[in-house]
């Protein structure tokens, strides 16, 4: 990087830090959603540790972003896989401090966790099952007993509004571990997510997408595919709401370059659904499926 | 009814959350039975729904009661939920059943199956729950004087009366505990078998990065670096600092498991599928961080999880586990449903053999690459010699020309009277061919071996 564009960058991130989080677009808090949400600030307040178990794209994190939101909470938020190790949760001294100063706590340098517990935000662990038992063990602690054994400044208390939401994926199971029964059982809250009603994703993919004016026809058809993928035994993952915005913005975006809104779909729907879906072993290609989805729902 | 107030919901919830945790743990769709942070974290969902709605419903305990319980449990708390509130009786199922549990002592003394019920009179002072029963039978006893029954060759002998027992009890509940026993004895060995690989990998040194563990710090390392380096104290920066990382092998495998008519035929009370999946299953949990492929053959090929494919490793051990204890009959019903006229039961691994070649081949370069081939190896008919056959010996010849390391795993009843005229020349073919053999006589020596093979 040149000296010219690196300044250039730095100035352009310093532009960037914003205090806190804002959620663009509305959430939908109805269904299964109002009921998780009101789950989620029930167990915050109630000083229990509620997480979220549900498929990819289902608005999870979302969810949990709201919530921070609406509670005025810093946010903070990790997602495990089998690099994330306790240090990078909890923090580390940086060495070459250490050497200046010794283990003073100008040379710690703080992970997300700990500054969560510390400035009293909410953490959100993505994908808890991911996380190894190393990681797994340092979150005991600041669960259950809400403070965290740092050597050598001793026990460090959490702060009152420090909050800690997990989530799960049922599904996507690779490279997952079991969550140790230590470590379930000071989970006080179970909230599982499915795929929303229909009237619920309509309602999420309209206002998700930038100009809210698709047609209702597009909407629906653009849900039904995005249903049929659910219902069909040759697919292990199907779409998810995800899927379905994703598909509603492009045609929405690009709808003048197409005859009609079946076209435009017709066009996108194999590129935005092939990127998620998963086939079982059936033989059947994934690109046939989406082919016979899209025969029976656009002709 | 469900949102009817209630006129003094502490009263009930009083009566509800103890009755409610008390059933859970009878019953026996609830493997992982609730603890009292369950109860507590019950009562604390509470206070905010009344606190927000000044009252409290029947809807409200069902909510709670479903969702402080795991999400494999919910169906089961929900119904439970339902009859506590409706008043229904404990259904007679969820009994356990004493006659049971001399057999269940094989499991733990420690197990939740064997908690002996005290009558549930709330007027007597608190005892607790329930503890479990020491004194029950426990068939490992006569294992005394044999060696110690941890990691190592007692163990072996441990999975084998287990398997055996699992074969004279009929009862769905006592298999399906004996399942979760074998599983957690080979998962043991699986673990130790991986603690023992650790050595194998490389310590490399390389700079500090934020969020690293500072006890992994090469001190002597780091203050050479930074002399050579002439830096003063004030100039070093933590990338000055050299941490070890542990660089892992990087192995692809592909497990290849015979399951034809064969593997089936009992000696001693064991098939050879029992011997293969016993010393395949705690492998397959050793190496679990590499990637792997599996493969079963019989007339047919039935590919379970290809090598790059995302799969779920407790999924495919269940599975195998199933075959541990299932018919030939059984297991072809499984695989392909009720459905089906292709050939069933016979010895045809041309075709996965090809897979596993194939699968390996297209891991890459940067891979160790192993194929462990698991059967009895009835491979032959005597003086008999066909070009399909020979053709199982060829690819075994590419794998071990290209690099891949091929591991025949025997069952021991290759070895018998009345397998040998078969076995003999299918494994001298194999040995000529390049595969190193190992005989699956027990899961715990097959994984020294294959130890030893690795290092």
């Amino acid at each position: 990087m040149s000296g010219e564009n690196q300044f250039g960058f730095r100035e352009l991130l310093q532009r960037s830090i914003v205090d806190g989080i804002r959620i663009n677009n509305p959430v939908i808090l109805k269904g299964q959603y109002e009921t998780a949400y009101e789950l989620l600030r029930d167990s915050i307040d109630a000083g229990v540790t509620p997480c979220l178990v549900g498929p990819p794209g289902v608005g999870k994190s979302l969810l949990a972003r709201k919530v921070a939101e609406d509670t005025a909470r810093g946010f903070f938020e990790v997602f495990f896989d089998e690099n994330m190790t306790p240090s990078r949760l909890i923090g580390a001294f940086d060495p070459a401090l250490v050497v200046r100063r010794g283990r003073t706590v100008e040379s710690f340098e703080p992970g997300p966790l700990m500054r969560s517990m510390v400035e009293g935000g909410l953490f959100v662990a993505h994908e808890l099952n991911r996380a190894t038992e190393f990681c797994q063990n340092s979150l005991i602690a600041p669960l259950e007993e809400r403070h965290y054994q740092l050597f050598p400044f001793g026990m460090i208390k959490a702060h009152d509004n420090f909050a800690f939401i997990a989530t799960q994926n049922p599904i996507e199971t690779s490279g997952t571990y079991r969550l140790s029964r230590v470590l379930v059982d000071r989970i006080g809250c179970w909230i599982r997510l499915n795929y929303p009603s229909r009237e619920t994703e309509i309602e999420i993919i309209r206002v998700n997408a930038p100009a809210f004016d698709l047609s209702e026809n597009a909407l629906n058809r653009i849900y039904e595919v995005i249903h049929d993928t659910r219902e069909n035994p040759d697919l292990e993952i199907p779409a998810s709401p995800r899927a379905g915005i994703y598909l509603a913005r492009l045609v929405d975006r690009y709808l003048k370059r197409f005859d009609d809104e079946e076209s435009a779909i017709r066009f996108f729907a194999p590129s935005i659904l092939a990127k998620e879906m998963k086939v079982r072993n059936s033989g059947k290609s994934i690109q046939a499926i989406i082919d016979e989805i899209l025969e029976r729902r656009l002709g | 009814m469900e949102q009817e107030p209630l006129r003094y919901p502490f009263s009930v919830t009083q009566y509800f959350i103890p009755e409610f945790i008390h059933r859970m743990r009878r019953s026996r769709d609830v493997i992982e039975k609730p603890s009292p942070r369950q109860s507590i974290a019950m009562c604390s969902l509470l206070l905010p729904a009344y606190l927000r709605k000044g009252h409290i419903s029947f809807g409200d305990l069902i909510k709670v009661a479903v969702n402080t319980s795991k999400v494999e449990n919910q169906a089961t708390a929900e119904k439970i939920a339902y009859e506590i509130l409706l008043d229904v009786e404990e259904a007679e199922d969820d009994q356990p059943r004493y006659e049971e549990e001399a057999f269940l002592g094989l499991l733990s003394e420690k197990s939740d199956d064997l908690i002996t019920y005290l009558p549930s009179d709330l007027s007597e002072a608190d005892k607790g729950e329930p503890h479990p029963r020491l004194d029950s039978v426990d068939m490992f006893k006569e294992l005394s004087g044999k060696p110690d029954i941890g990691v190592g060759p007692g163990e072996d002998e441990l999975i084998r009366m287990a398997i055996r027992g699992w074969k004279r009890e009929r009862d769905e509940r006592s298999r399906r505990n004996l399942a979760e026993f074998l599983k957690m004895r080979l998962l043991k060995l699986g673990r130790e078998f991986e603690r023992n690989l650790e050595h194998l990998h490389k310590t490399m040194l390389r700079p500090f990065e934020v969020g690293d563990d500072p006890e992994l710090i090469d001190e002597d390392r780091s203050i050479e670096n930074i002399f050579d380096q002439g830096k003063s104290m004030e100039e070093v920066r933590y990338d000055d600092f050299l941490v070890k990382k542990r660089d892992r092998k990087r192995r692809a495998i592909a497990y290849i498991l015979d399951i034809s008519n064969t593997m089936f035929y009992e000696m001693e009370g064991v098939t050879s599928v029992q011997h293969s999946v016993m010393s395949l299953v705690p492998l397959m949990w050793g190496l679990r961080r590499d990637r792997y492929g599996l493969i079963l053959y019989e007339s047919n090929s039935h590919i379970r999880k290809e090598l790059l494919d995302e799969g779920d490793i407790d999924e495919l051990i269940d599975d195998l586990l199933m075959v541990l204890t299932s018919t030939t009959s059984e297991v072809e019903k499984g695989l392909r449903g009720t459905k089906g006229s292709q050939t069933w039961g016979g010895t045809v691994p041309n075709k996965s053999l090809k897979w596993a070649l194939d699968q390996l081949e297209g891991s890459g370069d940067r891979h160790e690459k192993t194929c462990f081939y698991f059967s009895d190896f009835v491979l032959e008919e005597p003086d008999m010699e066909s070009p399909e056959k020979m053709e199982n010996y060829q690819i075994v010849e590419r794998m071990i020309d290209r690099g891949i390391r091929v591991v025949a795993c025997v069952s021991p009843l290759a070895g018998g009277e009345l397998f040998k005229p078969y076995t003999s020349v299918a494994l001298k073919r194999m040995r000529d061919a390049g595969a190193e053999i190992l005989e699956t006589n027990g899961p715990a020596k097959f994984l020294e071996r294959v130890q030893s093979i690795l290092e």
